[in-house]
């Protein structure tokens, strides 16, 4: 009688251990999920032990990151729009949404995200360095991605390449009739294409045409470069046509970010 | 020793992946999952001790999710599921090199098989059966060499406390 009971008991919280891991994962492998101020404090802790065990191997790579001085991302960047023209928009509208009102504050990746789904970086800079979310990233080579989860000494960039649903940039496509906009919104990793869909079916798309942000939306300053048209297709209506778009990114060698700081955010 | 085996793996785990690709359909066949075969290899120095084992390889998972994924609990719940499974093979299979390097085979397999499992049930990520194989097969080829070269090199150590 004593064995059955225990052998109950025993089942009973065999069930509840394989209940609560249930909703423990579920709760962790959920993107969105915000981090608590535990998490955030051994977050720092490891990315501090992090940098210290990465410091020989970054150090290696300095030379690699001397370009992406402040001034050679900016250039490099607004390539596609005249500086003057963005200035001359600036003044007249008094928008802040371009590059130059933007601060760079440059990063080093510490580590990649090993659950490969989730297309994440780490950064070695947080909160103390004025850094927030949804800030973003780019490299001598464009758009990379936007920042999240940023804690005091840390911060994750959510990379284009996502197929994160919640992961849209509005963009602007340069094409020879002038610009039209559209939502980049996944990644095809076979070709390795970022993909931009709902443009519409009328505008007259060549390959080669240039892909930047739009600004549209507020959270992407308007002229980022991201790549040049190299695939189009049509939907099965007709009414919309799905660009893939070739950057000249290297996602799997990204050691140096540039984060875009709101000038107002010092 | 074990906690030795366990850091270096833990933290070369880290070091070579900030080094190899990462982006899905674009892995290396030399994807590591160093701290998964450490925990295997590290199980019979807790012989009779295998509640401080448990301990070790939850800790361990709960690090390697603050350190690599940001996914907490999730690699914590996935090791002490992979500690079940080692314990298991340990006490019922009389491991040599070869049996040892099937049972590492199977071990990786069944790590991604339920972690790609679990992405699938939540809905997490968009998943294909060919990503789960393409995952699978290019993470063993490192594993399967780094795993083998710690069993033998454990296997001569002095201290060394097998089950069999």
């Amino acid at each position: 009688m004593y064995r059955k009971e225990k052998k109950k008991k025993k089942i009973i919280i065999i069930l509840l251990v394989v209940l609560g891991c249930f909703f423990l994962l579920f709760y962790s492998l959920t993107s969105s999920r915000r981090q608590g101020p535990i998490e955030n404090f051994l977050k720092d802790a490891a990315t501090i032990i992090q940098k210290v065990i990465m410091f020989p191997f970054t150090a290696l790579n300095e030379e690699k990151g001397e370009d992406q001085s402040e001034s050679y991302v900016i250039q490099k960047n607004i390539n596609v729009h005249l500086e003057e023209e963005i200035e001359q928009l600036r003044k007249a509208l008094e928008l802040n949404q371009t590059l130059t009102g933007y601060d760079p504050v440059n990063a080093t990746v510490i580590s990649r995200n090993k659950s490969y789904w989730y297309q994440t970086l780490t950064i070695d800079k947080g909160s103390k360095d004025g850094l927030k979310e949804n800030m973003v990233a780019i490299t001598k080579d464009g758009l990379i991605g936007k920042l999240q989860n940023v804690t005091s000494f840390s911060s994750e960039i959510k990379l284009i390449t996502s197929n994160d649903v919640n992961n849209k940039v509005s963009v602007s496509i340069a094409t020879t009739e002038g610009e039209t906009d559209a939502i980049l919104s996944g990644y095809d990793e076979e070709k390795g294409l970022v993909l931009v869909s709902g443009v519409d079916s009328e505008v007259q798309i060549e390959v080669g045409d240039s892909v930047t942000t739009s600004g549209l939306g507020g959270m992407f300053p308007r002229g980022i470069y991201i790549g040049t048209v190299e695939e189009i297709s049509n939907d099965k209506y007709g009414l919309s046509k799905t660009l893939g778009i070739k950057t000249t990114q290297n996602f799997n060698n990204i050691h140096y970010v540039t984060i875009l700081k709101e000038a107002s955010d010092k | 020793m074990a906690y030795v085996i366990l850091i270096i793996s833990f933290f070369l785990d880290g070091i070579l992946s900030n080094y190899l690709p990462f982006m899905v359909n674009d892995l290396s066949y030399f994807t590591p999952f160093l701290t998964l075969v450490a925990i295997g290899i590290i199980y019979p120095f807790f012989q009779k001790q295998e509640k401080k084992y448990f301990i070790t390889i939850l800790i361990t998972g709960f690090l390697y999710d603050l350190f690599y994924t940001n996914l907490l609990f999730t690699n914590m719940i996935f090791f002490g599921i992979m500690g079940l499974l080692i314990s298991f093979v340990y006490k019922k299979i009389n491991l040599n090199p070869l049996t040892y390097f099937i049972f590492l085979f199977f071990q990786l397999c069944f790590y991604f098989l339920l972690y790609d499992f679990c992405l699938f049930l939540f809905n997490i990520v968009p998943l294909t059966v060919e990503n789960v194989f393409y995952q699978i097969s290019h993470s063993l080829l490192l594993n399967l060499i780094y795993g083998e070269i710690l069993y033998l090199l454990c296997k001569y150590l002095p201290h060394k406390r097998s089950l069999n």
